[in-house]
């Protein structure tokens, strides 16, 4: 039907705040109406099933993390704090509490409990995808692009945690290290002068490194230039004077000490050119200045546009980051205590990694590996759009639908196959109520006052699906009571499907 | 035409699904909650969409059907189901113009009829300047089951066509003017109504007028002065140069309709008050319009003008001009770039008395206006500017616009201009208020 033109004030009335506004779906929006009747038959279908295997808070809970996991992707799309804040952390905070309830409940064996859990997700998330905007229209991208930012921030702020907690003794101890052993615990007088130099010159090279990758002074304002290659100039010359001279120095003094026996020499000098705190401080200066030197290089070939452009980025999501590795920090023990208790990662696996780089380095990595892990997890919606099988259009009520597949299927393995036949036909209801209120918006907008053909409809729709709840227990206490074995009964069902396929294919011409 | 959706797919594949884990998991209760949707697969082939093109009848009213450039229209639209059958899910478009824009309520509608039963849906577009016809009503019906659909267009009673133009014939004038004094106040006593003062008698003042109770009380004889009330003369300029002929949205009006929708309330209302009205059109080659009098520049630019007068061939001619100040704007036309910014103030001064006050109506797009407001006051004329706000700030390009238009609004008040800056989403009266509340001057003129 033709579009008439609107103005900009008519398409925003029925908007009630920013909020609205910014997370509001425009494709696939399913009018009020119909939306409420819909997601009345899902949850009180889905409700039917988790009362019936005992799995009720898990359905309400799956239902609330639904609900907030759309809210999360829809609310990235803002580029202000409520982007990054509700957004992104949302995002992470749920779908995290989302694999901790599945993980959980497949750890405790209750398969059934974590499959209404995660028909309880879907149902949410469908419904919430009806009015808001969390798939298609790049709200995907865009929360994978959140989720990669605050992944590469974790990612930096384990790097340098590493390079300052790493167990140079695990190196010592260990047959691996190689040469290096020699540098931080000698074993020689030679070892002693030659590697306190060498060390030195390395915390030395560590500094020269970072200075020489930073950008050319052409890239600062003409008025700052001179402070910058100040700057840089005297990081270079003091750290060639302290580390590269400096430590010559000390040794040749030592060294000379040695050689005529100067015993307040060797007391004193000698604790700091022996001393193995002070050689890994330098070595840890100079790995420091290679990993400073690979993320200057690298931001140099993003560029400064990239990396500063995007003003909530640079802003509210620095902040909302900096939480995040902040609640990572704090949670990853507990974390990584539950990871290992379920056994989803060798508990080995985490002693050794806490063993090398310590707890903390660990929670960061294990933040990492999941906010990567999330990000990739997310890409399964756009795969699925590309395939014809979640379009933007009808994503909702699919996504509902699906949901309740996944309790139909719970329902009748657990021996609930009446409460099943629910679901089933409530997929039904519910895709054929919702595709018609899509269908509506479409057609008329969603501002006419008059939209009397929803109720109709809906009505019609339930009646039919009472019918075939019905026709399908019916059918089931006829099969039931009908003396044959499984396999007899498997065989006799899958014809009866079949024949009433190709029945009402013919009949729809 | 009717047309078969595509949309028991989903129940398809949700029996498919179900039937395939059955067989999977070894489970007939999954087979058979396999035959649920397969139910309503049945349940749609066995209704169909109605057929309504001789069942229902629509009847459009626009109100009113003839206006001017930039004023809302109301239409409203009724359907009647005049067959014995309910038609339980009806849904109609209203076939506006492209080029009008809805501004209030929508011209689409979803509905349930009952047999005998009528519905009216009521909206609001904002009238452009022209002629436009409505096209048929777009209605569908679908099936209750929704499969089914059939879409046709049915034409509609009564109003068809909206006028938005300045015809002078077809907008007589309420009253005859008389053009001897008009309401605008001045600062000398004479014949009138508000008390001004009194003064010493002098021969061959009338009778009436002598301050009889001084004269009872001290035995000398006053005349009782009122408050003069005369005719003003102004010139309303209105801005159709091609600067001004820009929208904040497609379907928006121009800066110019709107100057010249204002200007026509502008012009009514000061002729009703009994002023002498007189209007000149920036961006109209007088060459095209059909009035006798035109200013021609030194360059040889000519513009349309009419003196200011109060007679009902004044206000014929002005419509005219108006109107072909308008058709700049027509949707579809291409006005051409004329180097009107080369017109002289100083040919505009010369035809004007020196009691004229200049109303300028302009959205202030580019920086002509002023350097012309400039002039006039340099030489001692009252100017008062309309602007219309057609700037978009949505867009960096509109943000740059209403920046600088601010700026050209901060020089004229610099220069001591009364500037109404009116918002066309808001009524005109709430600028005038503000306007007035901020600028004393424009209250006194």
């Amino acid at each position: 039907m033709s579009q008439p033109p609107q103005d900009s004030t008519d398409s925003n009335r029925s908007f009630s705040n920013g909020l609205s506004q910014t997370i509001t779906a425009e494709a696939g929006s399913v009018s009020r109406r119909s939306g409420l009747i819909a997601g009345l038959v899902a949850t009180v279908a889905l409700l039917a099933i988790a009362v019936t295997v005992g799995a009720v808070l898990s359905a309400i809970g799956g239902l609330v993390i639904g609900i907030a996991v759309a809210v999360s992707i829809a609310a990235t799309g803002n580029n202000q704090l409520l982007g990054s804040i509700v957004g992104g952390v949302g995002l992470v905070v749920s779908i995290g509490v989302a694999v901790g309830l599945l993980a959980y409940s497949v750890s405790i064996g209750t398969q059934f409990v974590g499959g209404t859990g995660f028909a309880g997700i879907l149902i949410g998330f469908g419904l919430a995808r009806f009015r808001v905007d969390a798939l298609g229209d790049g709200a995907i991208a865009q929360a994978i692009g959140w989720i990669l930012r605050a992944t590469i921030v974790i990612g930096l702020v384990a790097l340098v945690v590493v390079v300052v907690r790493f167990d140079f003794n695990y190196l010592v101890t260990s047959d691996s290290a190689g040469g290096i052993t020699e540098l931080l615990a000698p074993t020689t007088e030679t070892g002693i002068v030659a590697g306190f130099v060498v060390v030195s010159w390395l915390a030395f090279a560590g500094v020269w490194i970072v200075m020489a990758s930073l950008p050319p002074e052409t890239a600062l304002p003409a008025s700052r230039r001179p402070q910058y290659l100040a700057f840089q100039s005297q990081s270079v010359s003091t750290a060639g004077t302290v580390f590269g001279v400096g430590g010559i120095i000390l040794a040749m003094v030592y060294l000379v000490g040695l050689e005529i026996g100067v015993a307040s020499i060797t007391s004193t000098i000698g604790l700091l050119v022996e001393s193995q705190v002070l050689r890994t401080a330098l070595v840890r200066v100079f790995v420091g200045g290679l990993v400073v030197t690979a993320l200057v290089l690298g931001g140099r070939s993003v560029g400064v546009a990239a990396l500063a452009g995007n003003v909530s980025w640079s802003r509210s999501g620095v902040v909302a980051a900096g939480g995040l590795v902040g609640v990572v920090l704090v949670g990853a023990g507990p974390a990584m205590g539950f990871l290992g208790s379920i056994g989803i990662v060798p508990a080995a696996l985490f002693e050794a990694s806490t063993a090398v780089v310590g707890p903390t380095a660990t929670g960061l990595g294990v933040g990492f590996f999941a906010l990567l892990a999330v990000g990739m997890g997310l890409t399964v919606f756009p795969v699925l759009s590309g395939l014809g099988l979640l379009p933007t259009s009808t994503a909702g009520p699919r996504l509902v639908v699906m949901g309740l597949l996944v309790a139909t299927i719970v329902g009748a393995t657990t021996g609930s196959s009446i409460a099943g036949f629910g679901a089933a036909v409530a997929a039904v209801i519910v895709w054929d109520v919702s595709a018609f209120g899509i269908g509506l918006t479409v057609d008329i907008g969603s501002t006419p006052a008059h939209r009397e053909g929803e109720l109709v409809h809906a009505a019609a729709s339930l009646l039919v699906g009472g019918v075939a709840f019905v026709g399908t227990v019916g059918v089931y206490w006829l099969l039931a009571g009908v003396s044959v074995n499984e396999e007899g009964l498997l065989v006799t069902a899958v014809l009866a499907v079949v024949a009433t396929l190709v029945v009402s294919t013919l009949l729809r011409g | 035409m009717f047309e078969r959706s595509q949309r028991w797919r989903v129940a398809i594949g949700c029996s498919l699904v179900l039937a395939a884990a059955g067989v999977w998991i070894g489970n007939p209760g999954l087979l058979i909650a396999a035959m649920a949707p397969i139910v309503f697969l049945a349940y749609s082939s066995l209704t169909s969409a109605p057929v309504v093109d001789s069942q229902i009848a629509f009847e459009r009213t626009v109100t009113p059907n003839r206006t001017y450039a930039g004023e809302i229209i109301t239409v409203k639209l009724t359907v009647s189901n005049h067959g014995d059958r309910p038609i339980p899910d009806l849904r109609i478009v209203d076939g506006v113009p492209d080029e009008l824009a809805v501004v209030d309520g929508s011209p689409r509608a979803g509905l349930t009829l009952r047999s005998n039963e009528q519905t009216t849906i009521e909206y609001g577009l904002r009238a452009r300047y022209g002629e436009f016809d409505f096209a048929p009503v777009t209605a569908r019906t679908h099936s209750v089951s929704a499969a089914s659909t059939y879409t046709t267009e049915i034409s509609a009673d009564g109003d068809t066509r909206l006028v938005a133009m300045f015809e002078p014939e077809s907008y007589p004038l309420s009253q005859q003017t008389s053009g001897i004094s008009g309401t605008l106040m001045t600062d000398r006593g004479s014949e009138g109504l508000e008390f001004y003062g009194v003064r010493p008698y002098q021969p061959g003042d009338p009778a009436s007028r002598i301050n009889w109770r001084q004269y009872a009380r001290d035995r000398v004889l006053s005349t009782v002065e009122y408050r003069q009330q005369e005719a003003t003369q102004v010139l309303v300029i209105v801005d159709a140069r091609p600067s001004s002929g820009v929208a904040s949205a497609e379907t928006a009006p121009t800066g110019t309709e709107l100057c010249v929708s204002l200007a026509n309330d502008l012009v009514s209302s000061l002729l009703e008050d009994r002023n002498n009205v007189g209007a000149l059109a920036l961006g109209v080659d007088g060459d095209t319009v059909d009035l006798d009098t035109k200013i021609t520049a030194e360059s040889g630019v000519s513009l349309p003008w009419v003196s200011p007068t109060n007679t009902r061939e004044a206000r014929t001619r002005i419509e005219l001009l108006l109107d072909a100040a308008a058709a700049t704007v027509r949707p579809g036309n291409h006005q051409t770039e004329s180097d009107h910014s080369s017109m002289d103030p100083e040919a505009i001064i010369r035809r004007l008395s020196r009691q004229t006050q200049v109303v300028f109506l302009t959205p202030l797009c580019d920086g002509f206006p002023v350097e012309m407001v400039e002039q006039f006051r340099a030489t001692g004329y009252t100017v008062s500017m309309y602007s219309p706000d057609i700037t978009k700030r949505s867009t960096p390009g509109g943000r740059v616009a209403s920046a600088q238009r601010s700026l050209r609004l901060t020089e004229l008040r610099r220069l001591g201009i009364s500037v109404v800056n009116w918002d066309p989403e808001e009524p005109l009266a709430m600028a005038l208020d503000r306007t007035q509340t901020t600028s004393p001057a424009l209250s006194q003129q």
